[in-house]
């Protein structure tokens, strides 16, 4: 092929509009040793991809009743594992969780606090205290569970990293 | 069908699927793993397999799912790598061997600075032969897309390799 015929296949490849057969008679053209000036430019490029598209497979890939049972081993040891896994996360959350409420939200200092006060307290006594302690004990149960709420809400960031890991 | 039968079928394309496996997951020995599952899971498969029509097409398609999901899995591992499908720079590339050549490295450079996509269907195209049709029953890509990352990728690349000749 003279130059001109290299310059028109050259411009169509750039543009991608080469047929295969033409892309493999420029990928011959620079293998050659009879580049023009003009296109030793671009032989790296084709050099590049005839390099790339030579490499093979060294190891040896088979197929055999020992290497399937291996696999399938390595496979159904990590099915096996992996709903343990999912239950052993739910149950350390669940704990987790039971641990901050049961140090954060202390039922027992309510009850001891205001349950004892309030069994002091008769009908005729005086309903507005009795409400009043009813009032405290509640603003206290309820400042407790805006705590726990936001502890369980910051820890529960690392357990649902975990539980993607896992899934 | 036998499992020497298998083999055999895969065997005139296996290299292709080592290349492309070694295209996306950037470490020989993964590759050869992944082209190793994948006889398994065909062998698993062989029903479905044996109905397939165009099998080079299908084991690439496969190949790239396990590949990608190789990759995915080392992220989780590693937590580096930001660019999952190619493979970056200073990783263990299919290219390494021509990458010590400079010109053969420089060409190397460029084609990691095009997008995924455009790498894909250069490798698929450039490197081995595909037709059209080929790519984008193994890309999921449109006959359109192709054609025009492909354009796109050639017009980087010529104007990559006129720049750095001018270097």
């Amino acid at each position: 092929m003279n130059k001109s015929q290299i310059d028109t296949l050259l411009q169509k490849y750039w543009d991608a509009e080469t047929t295969l057969e033409e892309e493999t008679i420029l990928g011959s053209y620079f293998q050659s040793h009879d580049i023009d000036e003009s296109h030793v430019a671009y032989t790296d490029l084709f050099q590049y991809y005839d390099q790339i598209g030579s490499q093979s497979l060294t190891a040896d890939i088979s197929l055999s009743p020992e290497i399937i049972a291996d696999h399938e081993k390595q496979t159904s040891l990590i099915v096996r594992f992996r709903p343990l896994l999912k239950y052993a996360a739910a149950l350390a959350f669940l704990f987790y969780a039971y641990s901050i409420c049961m140090n954060e939200f202390s039922i027992g200092e309510a009850d001891t606090l205001y349950a004892g006060k309030y069994t002091e307290l008769t009908e005729e006594d005086d309903a507005e205290e009795a409400l009043q302690i009813t009032m405290e004990a509640l603003s206290f149960l309820t400042a407790k569970i805006n705590k726990t709420e936001k502890t369980i809400t910051n820890n529960f960031i690392p357990i649902r990293k975990a539980i993607n890991v896992i899934n | 069908m036998q499992m020497n039968e298998l083999v055999h079928i895969i065997t005139p394309f296996q290299n292709k699927l080592f290349r492309y496996a070694f295209r996306i997951v950037g470490d020989r020995m993964e590759a050869e793993d992944v082209i190793q599952e994948l006889l398994i899971k065909i062998w698993k498969k062989k029903d479905q397999f044996i109905q397939i029509d165009n099998k080079e097409a299908w084991c690439m398609t496969l190949t790239r799912n396990m590949s990608i999901d190789k990759t995915r899995k080392k992220k989780y591992r590693t937590q580096n790598i930001d660019d999952f499908h190619f493979i970056k720079d200073n990783a263990a590339s299919p290219y390494q061997s021509v990458e010590s050549k400079d010109n053969l490295g420089r060409i190397e450079t460029i084609i990691n600075g095009l997008s995924d996509k455009q790498k894909t269907v250069v490798h698929l195209r450039d490197v081995e032969g595909y037709s059209y049709k080929e790519i984008s029953e193994i890309s999921g890509f449109t006959v359109d897309q192709i054609k025009v990352y492909l354009h796109r990728a050639r017009v980087l690349l010529r104007k990559q390799i006129n720049r750095s000749d001018y270097e």
